[in-house]
């Protein structure tokens, strides 16, 4: 045997002997599972699959769950935050809607953009069609900005809140964003504008329009608000409960707001033609209706003597879910209205429609403030949750689903586990190695959450986070492109349903569609 | 838009007078506590600069007002058409309103958007125009008597711009500033100095206001294709990348 052959085999006998002792470290970073589980997993979620049956009677209730802005992202962060808020990795946690049995994806493209506001988006869940930007349940060959009443009633798309009603069914309306916000609105209002909310926002957008009908002796379209109140008779009976925020919208300017009228620059109303439209709600539904609008006044409402119930819980939009107990007069979580509102509807022999928003998810996105669009999106799930608690499978169809998506992305290779809110942290290239955050090409760490765009931008050197609590509620997320607002994003968007009919939820959708399925379930 | 609005950011580092300063320079809760701290004992009073920039696009004066008042402080910039409300409505919790005259827009922050938005503002900076604790960085100089009070005089270099203030300290407020960062350059000059404002003072009033567009800024993420917010936006977005 040649030396350089003993001196090879002699290396190789020490690397063999090395060996065990490299691969022998426990990885820092462990799921729960064993190696059984996950086969386990798959046989059980076969089992419960072989159960699953189409349901194809008729439903004698809808409920539509929409999260705005909840895209895919959000879901799986919310999901992976959700449990470890509960002390778990996180990641094989499941949102309440998750488990449901159906699931498509819905193309959230409009008539005329490519990627969407809420209002064409809502639209299209609620009449079947899809509609142009900024415009609330009527066709695509409106006018940008008519204000014609006559035009937008010839225009208008019967939406299934209407359609139930004409069928006898109760409905309702709640939101955590103002109840007069584009996706709630298009359930009850046509308009061509989404931001005529009050009569006084007819100065502030698409003013010339507004002059020119003024001008023309036409009659204007009637601000979202009213629209809300004198609903056509048949809807009106129906609507039995209507609850979100928006309060301001409903109130003369001469009005102080009951929670923040007192401050140094007290809140007022904001309706120019000196109309109390929750006086006119209690006015105009009868002896058991009621008009809350703090915690103590709503939960003090017995759905059993309450036949109409309008809340209107904070002067523009709700509290995010995380401020929602600092609130200064209190106001209900989305999981407590929507049991509200299911128990007064439930008292209908024929059944209701119902729409729940998770509005502020939204929100906090366009904030570039990633923690609390989750934390919203894990209410919206409690709601969800509640909701299917509360109702039969049998005969209640549930749909939760998104309007669009946001900019918002997971990114880098974290561990499992990693706090999602935090600085990824890659699995160690050595087993037993400590986790430490990833390093980006800058020589600094990144977050796992992050934006393509927004306020959370930055130009030139990125801010090193090392130091920096990007756990923290009020952190917002770097972006790459720099906008005011970070915007929405165009990819598709999940749909969930359980119930009858629910098995028509499956592929690829096209968001009106959705509309689609409700009337089927309903068989209208 | 006037060309006040377009204040070197780099001001708003130091200054509270760079529109979107307050939202995008704050500071550390811990911080921002201390200068409460500082800023309770300062005495309601009105005020009125001279402020003025030179830089490439040439030199611009305007009046600019500051109304300070236990929990609420308002500026005006006149050349800009603009006020600023901020009120502190509890411990943590502040509402800012941005008023914009020529578009006969207010812009509304409330506490839960502010927090959002992580742009809890340094309250003692709002009500002192400039951060009490920039004192103690710069170097103490001669003092002398000017608005009938003790004023003192510091100077010194931070963050790249060479800095001659002359600081009222029971007024809690500089009489004279300058700031200098390469070619641009920025002066404040106390004008005038009241326990009341003079009733012609362009301060906000509710009436004035009453029939101007009321926007959430929360809602400003929806409302991209509004010409009033689309321009904001831009702007915010332009101060906020730098």
């Amino acid at each position: 045997m040649s030396e350089l052959c003993c001196k090879a085999m002699l290396s190789a006998i020490a690397l063999a002997c090395l060996a065990p002792v490299v691969f022998s470290a426990t990885p820092v970073v462990q799921g729960p599972e064993s190696v059984q589980d996950w086969y386990d997993g798959g046989q059980k979620f076969i089992a419960e699959s072989r159960k699953n049956v189409p349901n194809n009677r008729q439903a004698k209730n809808v409920i539509l769950f929409v999260g705005d802005g909840m895209g895919i992202s959000t879901i799986t962060a919310s999901r992976i935050l959700d449990g470890q808020l509960h002390g778990k990795p996180g990641e094989e946690n499941r949102l309440s809607f998750e488990s449901f049995p159906n699931v498509g994806l819905s193309k959230t493209y409009s008539w005329d953009q490519q990627t969407s506001d809420s209002a064409p988006t809502m639209t299209a869940m609620v009449t079947g069609y899809k509609a142009r930007e900024g415009m609330l349940s009527v066709n695509h060959l409106t006018s940008r900005g008519e204000c014609d009443a006559s035009v937008i009633a010839a225009n208008a798309l019967p939406t299934i809140l209407e359609q139930a009603a004409a069928a006898g069914k109760a409905t309702g309306v709640v939101s955590t964003a103002r109840i007069t916000h584009a996706t709630p609105a298009a359930t009850y209002a046509h308009t061509a504008v989404r931001d005529w909310e009050s009569d006084s926002d007819f100065n502030s957008f698409f003013a010339d329009n507004v002059t020119a009908c003024k001008a023309a002796g036409v009659t204007l379209v009637k601000d979202i608000a009213r629209q809300l109140i004198e609903l056509s008779p048949t809807v009106r009976d129906s609507l039995r409960v209507a609850m979100g925020g928006g309060r301001t919208y409903f109130l003369p300017k001469t009005a102080l707001d009951p929670e923040y009228g007192t401050s140094a620059t007290p809140v007022k109303g904001r309706r120019s033609d000196g109309r109390d439209l929750t006086a006119e709600w209690l006015g105009s539904r009868g002896g058991r209706a009621a008009y809350v609008w703090n915690k103590d006044q709503f939960d003090a409402i017995d759905p059993a003597n309450t036949d109409y119930l309008l809340g209107l819980f904070e002067p523009s939009h709700a509290q995010y879910e995380a401020d929602r107990a600092s609130d200064k007069a209190g106001e209900p979580s989305l999981t407590e209205m929507t049991e509200k509102a299911i128990r007064m509807l439930e008292k209908s022999r024929k059944g209701y429609f119902l729409h729940v928003e998770g509005g502020r998810i939204d929100h906090a996105h366009h904030a570039g403030n990633a923690k609390r669009a989750l934390l919203d999106t894990i209410e919206f799930a409690r709601a969800v949750a509640k909701a299917y608690a509360i109702t039969d499978p049998n005969d209640t169809l549930i749909i939760v689903t998104a309007d669009h998506s946001h900019t918002f992305t997971i990114a880098g290779y974290p561990h499992r586990g990693n706090d999602i809110v935090g600085l990824a942290k890659e699995v160690p290239a050595v087993d037993g190695a400590a986790t430490a955050p990833t390093r980006a090409g800058d020589g600094m760490p990144y977050t796992t959450l992050g934006y393509q765009n927004g306020p959370g931008a930055v130009a030139g050197t990125r801010a090193d986070l090392t130091s920096v609590d990007t756990t923290a509620l009020g952190y917002r997320q770097q972006a790459v492109v720099p906008l005011g607002a970070e915007t929405h994003a165009g990819e598709d968007v999940a749909i969930y349903a359980t119930g009858p009919k629910a098995h028509l939820v499956h592929g690829s959708m096209e968001q009106n569609w959705i509309y689609h399925v409700m009337r089927e379930a309903f068989g209208f | 838009m006037s060309t006040f609005e377009k204040i070197p950011h780099w001001l708003g580092l130091l200054l509270m007078l760079s529109f979107v300063a307050p939202l995008a320079a704050h500071e550390s809760p811990a911080r921002a506590s201390a200068g409460r701290q500082k800023v309770s004992a300062l005495l309601p009073l009105a005020a009125r600069y001279d402020l003025g920039v030179a830089d490439s696009r040439g030199r611009r004066h305007a009046d600019w007002y500051l109304w300070r008042e236990a929990g609420r402080i308002e500026t005006a910039n006149a050349a800009a058409g603009r006020n600023d409300i901020w009120e502190r409505i509890g411990a943590d919790d502040y509402h800012y309103r941005r008023i914009f005259h020529d578009d006969r827009r207010v812009v509304d922050y409330t506490p839960g958007e502010i927090k959002t938005r992580n742009a809890e503002p340094d309250w003692a900076k709002l009500a002192s125009v400039v951060s009490p604790a920039l004192l103690d960085q710069l170097k103490r100089r001669a003092g002398k008597t000017l608005f009938d009070q003790r004023a003192v005089r510091y100077t010194g270099r931070l963050e790249g711009q060479n800095i001659d203030l002359w600081w009222l300290e029971k007024a809690g407020l500089p009489a004279r500033l300058q700031l200098i960062r390469g070619h641009q350059r920025m002066t404040l000059v106390l004008r005038e100095l009241h326990d009341r404002a003079p009733a012609a003072w362009p301060r906000t009033s509710e009436k004035g206001i009453a029939d101007y567009g009321l926007i959430d800024a929360a809602d400003f993420g929806d409302m991209e294709s509004d010409p009033f917010v689309a321009r904001v936006l831009q702007q915010d977005g332009h101060a906020h990348s730098h």
